[in-house]
């Protein structure tokens, strides 16, 4: 409880003795244009506080010892808030929240019990959704060694964290259906393995976990003019999943029914394209 | 004179937060005169039309210690008010005292579904934030005064019933900012229309705009015209 109030206590000092005096948050000097706060986005690249957001398509690799399996499609937003320093480098808090679509994915050994050959315990065609989102912490620098210019402004970001997976079956074949009945299958559940068995509903889902690394490499414009500031960016994302949680859907608290280690060491790769502004 | 009384009380209608925050505050003229636009209201009721040109979010600098605790205070008590209302059956269920403070310091990563996690929590940090944004913070005051809302919340509130999460921590200021950055956007726009209906529009998108004292208003300008160079405002009563 001490704990809590100290982090309450501390989260409120440091943001109120900025915010107490405006030109302390965001200083004249550091801020050319003034009145950019009644814009919508930004002018100009300056120092301190910035916040960016975007959004763009994203293909996500889902790799598990036995297969690896391209997403059919994926969007995604990127929020960011960051401090840059000295004209030199950002520090930042940021996320990608990510959706994306697999069809026809195929799940190999799900009994993990028996071998696979000829295509036996094998089961494809399960269409699922996946949304996921990684936080992080980052650090931002200009590319060194090149003549910047307001169309060429490139970036590099190096960022590490903790991303949460929730995968959805939006579909399972009656064929397959049956192949579960018939193997009397009810709680062997690995990753995707993780199948429906009696009361499992469309909303009830599975969840993993685990650290994120990975890097941006983009560009930003118009930073050293007057008009808005936007920028593109590729990102690559490795998450390492940790374990899998069955989760029950309730109506306000879901319920975790199980957990398991992720035993197929499945994994996901993300490349995320992302257009986006700088808000302020 | 009776003209004047009369484009007054109909723009006192129509826009009440702006008839509020219209009132004398010190360093506001200066910011007023920095985010003047081309045109101006005070123009716009000399030919009797009552146009509005512009409206636009005014940032206050004279925002004390205690007004800022005041309105986190006022956020506070709302989150209370919303959450023993909304979640009153999930409280009578799984809530107790024990839960209260012994979830204060267990912190984890929610299994909540993303309807939850995304379009809720979006909301709420997006409601903090055009709080914040009426009582005339700038845009980073309201985004860190809505994470501290957020943070009062997932620690001294919703532990009745389950534990701080990291991905609310997160995502509600985080897209609260955004989506806020985005509807203050738009409903400025539309309430700089000379249309009612936009109007009508404006303010459901905003609400907050029509608190007593709201940041938001139809500003004065610096004229410059082919005959000469002023400066035209409103006085109202």
């Amino acid at each position: 409880m001490r704990k809590s109030i100290f982090i309450i206590l501390a989260a409120i000092l440091i943001v109120a003795p900025p915010v107490s005096g405006e030109e302390a948050a965001e200083p004249a000097a550091m801020n050319p244009t003034e009145e950019q706060d009644n814009l919508f986005a930004a002018r100009k690249w300056h120092g301190g506080p910035y916040f960016l957001a975007g959004i763009g398509p994203s293909e996500t690799v889902s790799i598990t010892n036995k297969i690896a399996t391209w997403s059919y499609a994926g969007c995604h937003l990127f929020l960011n808030l960051g401090y840059w320093a000295f004209d030199a480098f950002g520090i930042e808090l940021g996320g990608f929240i990510n959706y994306s679509y697999f069809e026809d994915l195929t799940v190999y050994d799900y009994t993990g019990l028996l071998p696979v050959i000829f295509g036996m315990n094998k089961i494809t065609g399960i269409d699922t959704h996946l949304w996921d989102s990684s936080f992080y912490l980052s650090t931002i620098v200009r590319l060194p060694f090149v003549n910047r210019t307001d169309l060429f402004n490139p970036i590099l970001r190096i960022l590490v964290g903790y991303g949460i997976s929730v995968y959805w079956i939006k579909h399972i074949p009656a064929s397959v259906a049956l192949q579960l009945s018939t193997a009397g299958y009810s709680a062997k559940l690995y990753w995707l393995n993780l199948l429906p068995d009696a009361g499992w509903s469309r909303r009830d889902r599975f969840q993993s976990d685990g650290p994120v690394f990975g890097f941006s490499i983009g560009n930003i414009f118009n930073a050293f003019n007057g008009r808005e500031v936007w920028y593109l960016q590729l990102t690559v994302l490795a998450k390492m999943y940790r374990e899998v949680i069955a989760v029950k859907d309730g109506l306000v608290l879901p319920t975790k029914i199980a957990n398991f280690d992720n035993i197929h060491n499945n994994h996901i790769v993300q490349l995320h394209l992302t257009a986006g502004i700088r808000f302020f | 004179m009776n003209r004047i009384l009369a484009i007054t009380i109909l723009l006192s209608v129509l826009l009440p937060g702006a008839v509020w925050s219209m009132e004398p505050q010190a360093g506001q003229a200066a910011v007023q005169t920095r985010e003047a636009a081309p045109d101006n209201q005070a123009a716009a009721a000399e030919n009797g039309k009552g146009k509005r040109t512009a409206y636009r979010h005014v940032v206050r600098h004279d925002i004390g210690v205690g007004e800022r605790f005041l309105n986190l205070g006022i956020v506070y008590i709302g989150q209370w008010a919303y959450y023993l209302i909304v979640q009153r059956d999930t409280i009578m269920e799984v809530g107790s005292f024990k839960n209260w403070y012994t979830n204060m310091y267990q912190p984890h990563f929610d299994l909540d579904s993303y309807f939850y996690n995304i379009v809720m929590h979006s909301l709420a940090g997006m409601s903090y934030y055009l709080f914040y944004r009426s009582r005339g913070y700038s845009k980073l005051g309201a985004f860190l005064w809505g994470f501290v809302s957020q943070l009062l919340f997932e620690f001294t509130i919703e532990t009745i019933t389950e534990k701080p999460s990291f991905q609310d921590l997160f995502q509600t200021p985080m897209l609260g900012t955004l989506l806020g950055i985005t509807i203050e956007y738009i409903s400025n726009a539309l309430l700089g229309t000379n249309c009612k209906a936009a109007h009508v529009l404006g303010y459901i998108l905003n609400p907050f705009a029509l608190l007593p004292f709201s940041s938001y208003e139809v500003i004065s300008s610096p004229r410059v015209t082919t005959t000469g160079v002023g400066y035209s405002f409103a006085i109202r009563f």
